[in-house]
């Protein structure tokens, strides 16, 4: 039970913003490709 | 009638404030002894006499000012202002004595610079600066992206009354913990294990690029503390350009992203409340404003046709952008870039990511996420009661970790500290059209400073005038601030002169 939320949560938490960074990178990009094929 | 200060006043003030000072000296250690490991002697020496004369400066003040009262909202206010001019004032002692800067102003500028996490350097040949003032350099930037004061807090300070009201005039306003020392500590625990993180994930890619293992993993701490504290000094003169590595860029993103995270959110996250993530107002407006900013850039990049390709857009407009929005200020591209490649709307996209800036309670600077949403949820909601009957009944609500009602008081501050930072962006603007640079390069620039962004154009060079620098170090210290001590300092020098 300690474990889960002295080392478990943290690491799912961090895990979490990483993954909302990549997001935000993500939209970034396939804003790049869009305009990139357009005209 | 306006009162004159007391000598109590003044007496609480020195005193915490010494004591603030002396947690300095001791952070100077960490450069002196890393200096001594490296065998840099003559920068040893540098950090020893800095130590010294901060030391004896903050002994002084604590004897003199002795004292076991408390301090009230005014006083906590005013060590917190000071504290952050007297930090740049002694923390510009060792870069100065290493002279790599022209003058003490230039490493005034660049301490405050660290300090506020602005990014913006006045340096000369950093590429062969000795690597204890690099680290020193991005030392000040983890010390003040978590709050000088934080750091008393966190190690030195027993008082709890008086500990919130420093907390709270730097620029803090959100309680993480019932305990606001407990807070300062959690804000360290969060910033030490993205630390370890950061550093072995910059380190790596630096080792796979093909750096020596302890040089990679310097510059992977280094530009980790530049990057989590949104600050963007970097150990090259080329800032990120020098890597020249797509990974290590991603990695610096996703860094400035978890930096330009609110600390509460952090804390929620990391205690089991993920779904946080996708509810909180903070996180909903920093996906939209970055996106609607880079819309704004990449198509004035596009009309240049400065950069063709995805992946070229995204290494030279998305990472600007971001580094922008976050407050960082790292650059793939050279300053006078900005100039030569970007069109005039690119340049606006990213001087209105650099004005918004990330979430309140973190390392950023600039108007920020929360108050942005709260304005547009408050138009919102203007917009319904006109259109609605007049019977009907708007309730606006927000999500920010627990349903909240919207209320004017949150509006009218938020709109207060907004205008507050148009207001100083506009005037550094002005200041830099009276010294002759065209209107939208002193924009940009003031933006940069006053957002505590690091992002520049070309302007800030050692060539540009003296008033010019003074500006901007105004600018960086009442931006990271948020004006409130600023002001309340101001208000207590006119008591001290006004006063009856």
């Amino acid at each position: 039970m300690k474990i889960k939320s002295l080392v478990l949560r943290p690491v799912l938490g961090i895990g979490v913003e990483i993954l909302y960074a990549l997001a935000i990178m993500l939209a970034g990009f396939i804003i790049c490709l869009a305009l990139s094929i357009s005209r | 009638m306006i009162l004159k200060p007391t000598l109590e006043d003044v007496k609480n003030i020195g005193y915490y404030l010494g004591k603030i000072i002396i947690g300095l000296a001791l952070t100077m250690l960490v450069p002196a002894l890393f200096a001594l490991a490296c065998a840099e002697f003559n920068p040893a020496i540098d950090f020893i006499i800095a130590i010294e004369i901060t030391l004896l400066f903050g002994f002084l003040l604590t004897q003199l000012c002795f004292t076991e009262g408390d301090l009230n909202w005014m006083q906590g206010m005013i060590v917190v202002s000071l504290s952050w001019i007297v930090a740049m004032l002694l923390g510009a002692i060792p870069l100065y004595l290493s002279g790599h800067w022209k003058s003490y102003l230039d490493a005034c500028f660049d301490a405050m610079s660290g300090f506020a996490t602005t990014g913006l350097a006045l340096v000369q040949d950093l590429d062969h600066l000795s690597l204890s003032h690099n680290l020193w350099r991005h030392l000040t930037m983890f010390i003040g992206g978590q709050g000088i004061v934080i750091v008393m807090l966190a190690f030195f300070v027993k008082s709890r009354s008086g500990a919130f009201k420093m907390y709270v005039g730097e620029a803090r306003d959100e309680r993480i913990m019932p305990n606001v020392v407990h807070t300062s500590r959690f804000i360290w625990t969060v910033s030490i294990v993205f630390l370890a993180l950061g550093t072995l994930a910059l380190g790596l890619v630096g080792v796979l690029n093909g750096m020596k293992p302890g040089n990679a993993f310097f510059h992977g701490a280094c530009v980790f503390m530049a990057a989590f504290d949104t600050g963007g000094f970097a150990p090259q003169s080329q800032n990120i350009l020098y890597y020249h590595s797509l990974p290590f860029e991603i990695i610096t993103i996703v860094i400035m992203v978890l930096g330009a995270i609110n600390f509460k959110l952090h804390y929620h996250l990391w205690i089991g409340n993920r779904k946080e993530i996708l509810k909180n107002i903070e996180t909903k407006t920093l996906f939209i404003t970055v996106m609607l900013t880079f819309l704004i850039t990449a198509v004035g990049l596009k009309q240049l046709g400065s950069y063709p390709g995805a992946l070229i857009l995204f290494r030279k407009g998305f990472y600007q952008l971001i580094s922008g929005h976050t407050g960082t200020g790292f650059q793939t591209i050279y300053a006078l870039q900005f100039g030569q490649d970007w069109s005039h709307l690119a340049l606006v996209g990213v001087i209105c990511a650099m004005a918004l800036g990330g979430g309140v309670c973190s390392t950023t600077g600039a108007i920020k996420m929360l108050r942005i949403g709260i304005i547009y949820k408050a138009m919102q909601e203007d917009i319904k009661r006109i259109i609605l009957p007049p019977r009907a009944i708007v309730v606006k609500k927000f999500h920010h970790i627990k349903e909240l009602f919207l209320e004017d008081k949150q509006v009218r501050a938020a709109l207060l500290i907004t205008l507050a930072y148009l207001l100083l962006y506009g005037a550094g603007a002005i200041a830099g059209m009276l010294f002759g640079y065209p209107f939208l390069d002193a924009l940009f620039e003031s933006t940069s400073a006053a957002a505590n962004v690091g992002l520049s154009c070309g302007i800030t060079n050692i060539s540009m005038p003296s008033a010019l620098k003074v500006t901007y170090i105004l600018q960086m210290w009442s931006g990271r601030l948020e004006f409130m001590s600023v002001l309340t300092l101001v208000g207590f020098f006119v008591a001290v002169i006004k006063g009856k």
